[in-house]
């Protein structure tokens, strides 16, 4: 797997095997198991489920996984951040809050996920609007909040001029919010995300805080 | 899994030939997938021309302004072009993945509301605990002055004044309960659980309450601290609510699953079916001149439910109460063979 920190790679090896077999509880033991060791929520975040994902949609590029297994490891991953929620949500309240929003009906919405469970961990309140809202209920949705931050995100290509569209709609709503995007396109082209309208992109959940603490929020 | 179309390309991979389903002629078939199954897709079209056939390959193919996963087979064909065929893959797939996103959104909302509950609830442990700690100071000198009053000032003092000022004291003492209950309650919430064997009949022998007999009672897994703030609490609830005759107090135990129902009897004033719903909550009392501050019975239902508990009565007006408990069976407790899960066992019913 890419991009991990090696002291993780046999804890998120471990996890993914368990996920490819079909043993959604063997993971969640994995997991249970690394909390109790003391690793943070973040890392579990950032260093095994993302990780894993990855590899998930690299194996299936290497058509050495399926359609159904990429939906039961998602579905599974899925399950275990909500059984963290307890820990997710208990951090001090900061009064900043954000609306975290896919686009174009996407199945895949982990990322996003993340993206809001990272900003709880940081005392965010989020609101987390799914996948199937057309732009000008976003906006409506963010005037009626009016919330500190949108995030946008998206994982086809096909799906990038929603993104504008949207950013154009609160815009044109005069939405106070900064609004970041994110997502598999914006990874792949790090400059596609300017086209977009937006204030700024952000490759990953723990990199969209980190920007958020350097921009001083 | 349905056919979706079948096509014959050139070795150039164009589309000269729709053998079934719609697809357009003249194009690349890598046109109709999505930008990225580009790659795999021309992984694809090598191994078709390397082992002369392939299945079981999945691509996403733009399909109007989204895109569907669908199963590839290639079959090489002489002249080095290649037939493909793409079937759906079954529609319960993605159905499901769907109502999977759509429970975990909930379970995420659920998981907000309850963190944000946790909090006010928090919050307002501490506020009565400050204010019932922070009121007693007072309370206390209000007493003192009392006090000294009658004892260093009686010649002061006429008939009527020392019955006042007896009033007086008679308030200032049943503020003293409620607060020393209210902040009871509001740290008995928050105290961790110190989880062990505890016998109930020591729990019942150390309130050393003359009016209470008992059959020979088992151990329950608990917090013995808050176990005798628990029983302490129902023989007091049950002494505030006597009868003129002698009180009495009985306390048995019979086997419920994995769990322990405990009954407390007494012969006491009962209450009215209408009320029974509200004697556990806080200030849910019902004789307002009763002895009890109505905070008792509510610390009853906290410590309770802390240990996975149920507790409910069974009165009538006259007809004296019956207290039932349930707290679960000690880990080794070896009448019942419970099975402990977590250091709490769990309930069979």
């Amino acid at each position: 797997m890419v991009g991990i920190d090696q002291s993780f790679a046999g804890l998120a090896g471990g996890y993914l095997q368990c996920l490819l077999s079909g043993n959604g509880d063997g993971a969640w033991h994995l997991v249970k198991q690394a909390m109790a060791d003391g690793v943070p929520i973040r890392d579990l975040y950032l260093q095994v489920f993302q990780p894993c994902q990855y590899e998930v949609g690299r194996l299936w590029e290497a058509n050495e996984a399926t359609v159904a297994q990429e939906h039961y490891c998602t579905a599974a991953t899925q399950t275990i951040m909500s059984r963290l929620h307890a820990r997710v949500f208990s951090a001090e309240r900061t009064g900043r809050s954000a609306v975290v929003v896919g686009v174009g009906g996407e199945l895949h919405e982990i990322g996003a996920r993340m993206v809001a469970d990272f900003l709880e961990m940081k005392g965010w309140d989020t609101r987390y609007l799914g996948p199937n809202l057309p732009p000008d209920e976003i906006s409506r949705n963010v005037i009626a909040h009016d919330p500190d931050l949108v995030c946008l995100s998206c994982t086809m290509t096909y799906h990038v001029s929603l993104v504008e569209q949207t950013v154009a709609g609160l815009r044109e709503a005069k939405a106070r919010a900064k609004v970041l995007v994110g997502g598999l396109p914006f990874n792949r082209d790090p400059e596609l995300w300017r086209r977009t309208g937006a204030d700024g992109w952000a490759p990953d959940a723990g990199s969209l805080v980190d920007w958020l603490r350097a921009a001083a929020w | 899994m349905t056919l979706r179309f079948a096509v014959r390309c050139n070795a150039a991979g164009i589309i000269t030939e729709v053998l079934r389903g719609a697809a357009p002629l003249g194009v690349p078939f890598l046109d109709l997938l999505d930008g990225g199954s580009l790659g795999k897709a021309r992984r694809f079209v090598a191994q078709v021309a390397l082992q002369g056939a392939v299945s079981g390959w999945e691509f996403n193919v733009l399909a109007g302004d989204s895109a569907e996963a669908v199963q590839f087979t290639g079959l090489l064909d002489d002249d080095g072009g290649y037939r493909i065929i793409a079937a759906n893959l079954p529609p319960g797939f993605e159905q499901a993945a769907r109502l999977h996103n759509e429970l975990v959104s909930s379970q995420r909302d659920l998981g907000r509301q309850n963190a944000s509950l946790e909090r006010v609830n928090r919050e307002l442990q501490q506020f009565a605990a400050t204010v019932s700690h922070d009121l007693r100071a007072p309370l206390r000198n209000i007493r003192l002055l009392i006090g000294l009053f009658e004892s260093k000032a009686p010649q002061l003092l006429d008939e009527r004044a020392a019955l006042w000022l007896s009033h007086i004291v008679a308030n200032a003492e049943r503020m003293q309960r409620l607060l020393d209950r209210t902040l009871e309650y509001a740290s008995a919430e928050g105290a961790p659980l110190r989880l062990e064997a505890v016998p109930l009949n020591e729990v019942v022998d150390v309130t050393a309450n003359p009016y209470v007999t008992r059959g020979d009672l088992p151990a329950v897994q608990g917090d013995r601290v808050q176990l005798e703030r628990l029983f302490q609490n129902l023989f007091d609830n049950a002494l505030a609510y006597r009868r003129e005759e002698t009180p009495r107090i009985e306390v048995h135990a019979r086997p419920a699953g994995s769990y322990w129902r405990i009954a407390v009897s007494d012969n006491g004033l009962g209450i009215a079916s209408a009320d029974q719903s509200r004697i556990f909550e806080m200030f849910g009392r019902v004789n307002p001149r009763g002895e009890g501050v109505g905070i008792g019975l509510a610390t009853c239902r906290q410590v309770v439910h802390r240990h996975q508990g149920e507790i409910w009565v069974k009165s009538g007006l006259g007809e004296g109460s019956t207290f039932y408990v349930t707290l679960p069976a000690a880990a080794t407790s070896p009448e019942l063979g419970s099975r402990p899960v977590d250091g709490i066992a769990i309930a069979d019913h």
